[in-house]
């Protein structure tokens, strides 16, 4: 690889010039959350501000990854020349002229809009990045590179130490790569935890001129985006793994499936691919030829089970298959193939660049090193962190996350998506690891973690996971289909008030029947929500049931609205909100609600300004 | 083969290297229910029927999908694994339409009614055309239990019957996906049909859904024939049910002769399947679907005619024989002989010695021809021909004219057959070694060995013309072969005008255009449906408990139906129908602004409300039709000042109707679900059992079995009444059709009933009566109603 080495210390001068601080420099966070928050407004502003000024030219001006504060987004990060970057949340196209002329040109950070500043000193009354409260507790190990390289220029990445993984791989025996990932300890990342290196050692021992290895890119799990923000921020990264998986077990042949949904990422999996094609790292026929392959999915849920994954990659309906065989043995087109998701492929590469050993300091005793998150719901600071395993809940939600969204009490967080279970708080100090999350009923999962406040009922959220396993259940096994049916009926008739009490027995026997009898892990982890939540909120359930009452104030058919009209001071907010006519009354008279027109939406009893609006 | 040992409950077998844990169970005898599995398809997991436990194995995999190991140990019988298997089924029956299942008194309903009723759509094992061969059924009963607890789900939308040949009713299915593995297997990898959607929109299906006509859908049949539920069915044989033998054969409609299975059932054939599952044995539509129905179709030569003094007289094959011979000795040098090429070889053997012997022209028409070749027409309008000797429908009757004697040989009647001197009434190649005989009946190489060996032919040495080239429709429904014997396929197999198939004969439009108008018609049901009819006369005379006799059209059965509700002022009368058969399926197509051809009525002796007081208190019980016709009675018993009790009974909660009506004449009102998934669990007779006391009469409306069960209470209350339904045909007293049995006593439901003493009908003989004619019922059955290529759409 002495072409690599030729690269490398090109990209190493690059990188020393693109980190110095000589050159001003506007860079903006256009990952897929950056974008939807309205970045590319942001950039095209930049661009016309830069122009005015007349530094077209003189100031680059970059487009980087996720650097994980997504509450804050659009971020912006400006330095002039020859002093720190500034890092700047929200930022709108109304400040950016704003910004051109006092930062970039005065060279006085508009402090108002500034967050951090990316340096180990505070900077004119702008504390360090590192110290910032959604950063100090994490450790970033798969997330290092995103939200800062640009994730479209390979030299970036080559030279934070870039496919030196890779090399160090290539210079060692199969076996000796598999056993420095059993070192490590690292455990898949997809949710099922299964050990990554004892995995490859399977695929490694299957005997046959052609084998895969796939990188499970379909993302599925509402309100997770770990994987995205990866290959959006850090597309080599996962190339690299790939690679390094490839080598390993033996296989010449990549793919990566990735969700239609992520065009981003694909864009930015194909020009790494054509990066690395182009530096001879892939597709290198004097040394490990390896080639890869993307496959865009359609958007299935049970596409991340890896039977279902290899289905839609041949063609046919992605419906899971029984194992065995296993993929190890017989997997895509009945060829060994080994599976692993995004996350684990990036770490795999630092874990071979740093060594096993390095990567097994982190986490606990069972549960090594480290794992991202997403943080969604109804928290302060949503977001996507990394952090050590075994870190306390308390440290993720409270002090990473900023606790719940406007000061209301956190109730519980989802963990692991509709495959998972919740965590209350009473839970606020267990570690977050495998084991103990498994103990609890809630699972690590893919990374999603969803909080829920008091304004959350439990049983609608128990039902609006079985919604989506039910829409995403592929139909083929009975457990599945007609459990995910029944079950969600049975939720359905308790959050309208026709519950009762035998449902609760009923919903049991059907999430057991769902888990011991599913063919793949959709269906024997579906039940997952409803049994989590029946296990530390029977007494929501109970309180639709036989009060038929919903305590959080949620269910339309159990939430009765009415105006007192002590509080009411015919401002007409409510009749204005209402969809149904339902509230009503003149101006400055008092107004009243007709149950008849009511629907519960809960409208008039936000917009009201003076606590009128009563529900029971 | 390498052989590996197990142990399966606690038994060692021996096993074949490879087998799944299921066929080395199934190999040694031991049983491991299952429904997916297929001893010919992959393995596919779905049913979760066939879990076991395995040492050292995680949870409970399925058998059907884990390989047999050396030493395994397996339990296969376990509580855990029994409960496991429960609880699946319960979930799979929850899906599909099972209340039979559930229902208590399933043994003894289908012991009255031992063939399911012919209804419009399936909503359990008692209306379902698969029931005599269905693997739920064989697979659950030792398994199951009787209460589910779980709602049953319902889609009236998930039937499909817009396709030729092949009805689908996906509330029976249960994504075995043994369709779909079969279609894959037999088109050699290449599938027609796959799962499509997901979760409770996932179904059988073609390529977005569409028509399967309008798909790569060959037609083969293969699916149907593997279906294990009554979801994929065969239109026109369902009722039939299982076959009673099956004889292989071959198939005669084109030059392909694929080798065929006919299933028999009471000497006639129902059907026509595939010899096995090997891609190379598929048959294409004509012969899969076609075959039976073209040998079964209407206007079939029963015997042979001979014409004698200007006229067509019956005749017997000897002497038929006999005129022939005479024909070909009498006219030999012009005389010409004309049969399709793909009649049998022994018969275009024979047809060339004689040919031979009276220098005869010889045509062998084109498989799929519907006319002689020109140069024969030709010489035919040039009276070239003293006789000719024609197999099939190949020449038109004013060219026959230009015979003087002219010889016919076919299957069905043609026009040209009118000039003829003799008629032979032909037999398909096998079908007088398979199908009950029909005295006179010949297939066409017997009748032409006959005739060559009555002037001492040797025929076996006579070299055959090649066939005309001819695609195969096994693997091109396009290709299939538009005439057989000079008949249209078209015109006596309707479904395949949805082929684009030329056809001459149009469907009739048989839609009453005058009558009794439509003024409303809804379903209210599965099968149930309710018409208000236009009809002053009788809302002028109707009284409770009276019937009427219902034509949709004036080909339809007569067929009685109670009078539900009726307006003078307003001129209109309600029924309400079961479509159970034929004539009930076209009333239940009727819609609003319709016709019905007849409606006669009011006729019975209206309900005797004489003895009845105010106060007293009367127990009316509904089920099936029943349902609504009680509330006619209760209205006015109500009227009275009778205290009305009204308990209703159906298989299962979807299948209720007619329920706010009935509340509205009724003091308590009762619902008795037969799968307990709505109301009490069981029926009407539970009622009258538990309370029938309490009352001064019961009146009990509905099937015969629902009545049965009610007469053994009947004892209970001192007046007890039920509304019988004989087969009736005039409604008068006139044909005797509607006799019914009373302690010894012969009435006409008629005219004496329909009500009658509950306690003294002989029900057993009822049921017996009521199902005289259920083989010639499935003959009326309108089988092409609802396809694209048939007459209704």
């Amino acid at each position: 690889m002495s072409k690599l080495e030729d690269l490398r210390a090109a990209a190493e001068k690059q990188w020393a010039e693109f980190s110095s601080n000589e050159k001003p420099r506007v860079m903006v966070g256009a990952a897929t959350c950056g974008l939807a928050s309205g970045a590319g407004a942001v950039i095209e502003e930049f661009k016309a501000q830069l122009q005015k000024a007349g530094l077209a030219g003189k100031v680059e001006l970059v487009e980087t990854g996720c650097i994980g504060l997504c509450y804050a987004e659009p971020l912006v990060e400006i330095r002039s020349a020859n002093s720190p970057s500034v890092l700047y949340s929200k930022v709108s196209p109304k400040d950016v002229e704003k910004m051109v002329k006092e930062h970039l040109i005065g060279g006085e950070p508009v402090k108002e809009k500034a967050i951090a500043v990316m340096a180990d000193e505070e900077y004119k009354g702008i504390a360090p990045f590192r110290q910032h409260p959604m950063i100090a507790l994490q450790k970033r190990v798969v997330l290092r590179n995103c939200g800062v390289i640009d994730p479209t220029s390979f030299s970036h990445y080559l030279a934070r130490g870039g496919y030196k993984g890779l090399e160090r791989a290539l210079s060692m025996s199969q076996d000796e790569v598999i056993d420095d990932v059993k070192l490590s300890g690292i455990r898949g990342r997809g949710g099922a935890g299964f050990p990554t290196g004892v995995k490859w050692s399977f695929a490694k021992a299957s005997q046959n001129d052609v084998k895969y290895v796939i990188c499970n890119a379909d993302e599925g799990d509402p309100g997770a985006f770990m994987d995205r923000a990866v290959l959006e921020g850090d597309p080599h990264s996962v190339i690299e793994g790939l690679m390094i998986a490839g080598y390993a077990i033996g296989a010449k042949y990549g793919y990566i499936y990735a969700r239609a949904e992520y065009p981003l990422a694909i864009a930015r999996l194909k020009n790494a691919i054509a990066q690395a094609e182009e530096a001879g790292i892939l597709k290198n026929k004097d040394g490990f030829y390896f080639e890869i392959k993307i496959k865009k999915g359609a958007g299935a849920f049970v596409c991340g089970e890896e039977t279902s994954l290899m289905a839609s990659i041949e063609g046919v309906r992605a419906m899971p298959r029984p194992k065995p065989p296993f993929p190890a043995n017989s997997g895509l087109f009945k060829k060994p193939t080994n599976i692993n998701n995004v996350e684990t492929l990036a770490a795999v590469s630092s874990i071979l660049r740093e060594g096993g050993a390095e990567y097994a300091k982190l986490g606990t005793e069972k549960s090594k090193g480290t794992k991202t998150f997403s943080l969604a719901g109804k928290i302060e600071r949503t977001g996507l962190i990394e952090v050590e395993i075994g870190t306390p809940l308390r440290d993720i939600i409270e002090k990473i996350g900023g606790g719940c969204a406007d000061g209301k009490k956190f109730k519980a967080v989802q963990t692991g998506g509709p495959s998972g279970g919740c965590l209350t708080a009473e839970h606020m100090d267990v570690p977050v690891d495998y084991e103990t999350l498994g103990a609890l009923g809630a699972i690590i999962g893919s990374g999603g973690m969803v909080v829920m406040n008091e304004d959350s009922c439990m049983v609608e959220v128990a039902k609006f996971f079985l919604g989506f396993t039910g829409n995403e259940s592929c139909g083929k096994c009975i457990p599945c289909r007609m459990g995910t049916q029944h079950a969600l009926r049975i939720l359905e008739k308790i959050t309208s008030g026709e519950g009762e009490l035998e449902d609760i027995e009923r919903l049991k026997k059907i999430c057991m029947t769902m888990k011991q009898s599913s063919l793949c892990g959709l269906g024997q982890t579906a039940p997952n929500p409803i049994l989590s939540t029946l296990r530390y909120f029977e007494d929501e359930y109970l309180a639709h049931i036989k009060d038929k009452k919903c305590p959080a104030h949620v269910c339309p058919k159990l939430v009765h609205f009415s105006i007192d009209p002590e509080k009411c001071v015919g401002c007409t907010m409510c009749s204005r909100s209402c969809p149904t006519g339902a509230a009503h009354g003149a101006p400055k008279q008092k107004h009243s609600i007709d149950p008849e027109k009511c629907i519960s939406c809960s409208a008039c009893y936000q917009a009201c300004k003076f606590g009128a609006v009563q529900r029971d | 083969m390498e052989k590996i040992h197990l142990t399966i409950d606690g038994v060692q077998i021996e096993a074949n290297k490879g087998d799944t844990v299921l066929q080395a169970a199934r190999n040694a005898g031991l049983f491991i229910p299952s429904l997916c599995a297929h001893k010919e398809l992959s393995p596919y997991g779905a049913c979760r029927l066939c879990v076991v436990e395995i040492d050292n194995v995680r949870g409970t995999p399925t058998s059907c999908t884990t390989p047999a190991a050396d030493g395994m140990v397996v339990r296969t019988n376990t509580d855990q694994l029994n409960t496991q298997r429960r609880r699946t089924l319960e979930l799979m029956m929850s899906g599909h339409t099972s209340a039979c299942f559930n229902c208590d008194s399933r043994e003894d309903c289908e012991a009255v009614k031992p063939t399911p009723a012919k209804a419009g759509v399936s909503t359990r094992c008692g209306t379902c055309s698969n029931r005599s061969d269905c693997s739920l059924r064989k697979v659950s009963l030792g398994n199951f239990t009787r209460d589910i607890g779980l709602p049953p789900i319902y889609d009236p939308s998930k039937v499909e019957r817009e396709d030729p040949f092949i009805d689908r009713d996906h509330n029976l299915c249960i994504l075995c996906g043994i369709c779909v593995r079969t279609c894959e297997k037999v088109h050699n990898g290449k599938g027609a049909i796959a799962i499509a959607n997901r979760g409770a929109k996932a179904r059988v299906s073609s390529a977005f859904g569409k028509e399967w006509n309008f798909e790569e859908c060959l037609f083969c049949g293969a699916c149907i024939d593997e279906c294990p539920t009554g979801c994929l069915t065969d239109r026109w044989s369902r009722w039939f049910g299982k076959e009673d033998g099956v004889v292989e054969s071959v198939c005669p409609l084109c030059p392909e002769k694929c080798k065929i299975n006919l299933r028999m059932k009471n000497g006639r054939l129902i059907g026509v399947e595939k010899t096995s599952l090997n891609p190379d044995a598929q048959l294409c539509a004509l012969g899969r679907f076609g075959y039976a129905q073209i040998l079964n179709a209407q206007g079939r030569m029963p015997r042979p005619y001979a014409m004698k003094d200007g006229e067509m007289i019956p005749s017997d094959f000897g002497e038929a024989l006999a005129r022939a011979a005479e024909i070909f000795e009498a006219n030999a040098g012009k005389i010409l002989i004309a049969l399709p090429e793909t009649a049998a070889d022994s018969a275009k053997k024979a047809a060339s010695a004689l040919a031979k012997k009276f220098g005869a022209d010889l045509e062998f028409a084109k498989f799929d021809a519907t006319s002689l070749s020109e140069n024969s027409v030709k010489n035919i309008e040039n009276k070239k021909y003293a006789a000719a000797f024609v197999a099939g429908d190949y020449i038109t009757e004013g060219l026959a004219q230009n015979i003087a004697n002219f010889i016919s040989f076919d299957f069905f009647r043609n026009k040209a057959q009118r000039s003829a001197q003799v008629v032979f009434a032909g037999a398909f190649e096998d079908e007088l070694k398979t199908v009950k005989k029909l005295e006179g009946q010949v297939a066409l190489s017997t009748l032409l060995e006959a005739l060559a060996q009555k002037f001492s032919l040797d025929f076996g040495g006579e070299n055959l013309p090649q066939i005309s080239a001819f695609k195969s429709a096994k693997t091109d429904k396009s290709a299939v072969a538009h005439a057989f014997f000079g008949h249209l396929v078209a015109d006596m197999v309707p479904d395949f005008k949805a082929f684009g198939l030329p056809f001459t004969r149009d469907c009739e439009d048989k839609k009453a255009k005058s009558g009794y108008e439509v003024l409303e018609a809804k379903t209210l049901a599965p099968n149930f449906h309710s018409i208000k009819i236009k009809a002053p006369d009788m809302a002028k005379y109707a009284k409770p408990g009276q019937f009427a006799i219902l034509m949709a059209n004036e080909k339809s059965e007569r067929s009685p139906f109670t009078i539900i509700d009726w307006n003078e002022k307003e001129g209109w009368v309600q029924f309400v129908l079961e479509e159970v058969g034929r004539s009930s399926a076209e009333l239940g197509m009727l819609k609003k602004g319709d016709f019905l051809a007849a409606a006669s009525g009011p006729l019975g002796t209206p309900f005797d409300f004489s003895p009845f007081k105010a106060g007293q208190k009367a127990l009316l019980m509904g089920g099936c039709y029943g349902i609504a016709a009680v509330y006619p009675v209760a209205r006015k018993l109500k009227e009275l000042g009778v205290k009305t009790t009204i308990a209703i009974e159906a298989s299962t909660a979807f299948m209720l109707f007619f329920e706010s009506e009935l509340k509205t004449v009724a003091d308590e009102f009762i619902v008795m679900t037969r799968d307990g998934t709505k109301g009490s669990k069981g029926g009407c007779s539970n009622v009258y059992e538990a309370r029938g006391a309490e009352f001064d009469a019961a009146v009990a409306v509905g099937c015969v079995f629902m009545m049965m069960q009610c007469s053994r209470h009947a004892s209970k209350t001192p007046i007890s009444l039920c509304s019988l339904n004989p087969i009736m045909v005039d409604g008068t007293g006139m044909c005797g059709a509607c006799r019914v049995s009373l302690g010894g006593d012969t009435k006409f439901a008629c005219v004496d009933g329909p009500f009658f003493d509950l306690g003294k009908v002989d029900f057993n003989e009822l049921a017996k009566r009521r199902t005289a004619y259920s083989l010639l019922e499935i003959d009326a059955m309108p089988r092409h109603l609802h396809s694209n290529g048939g007459c209704h759409k």
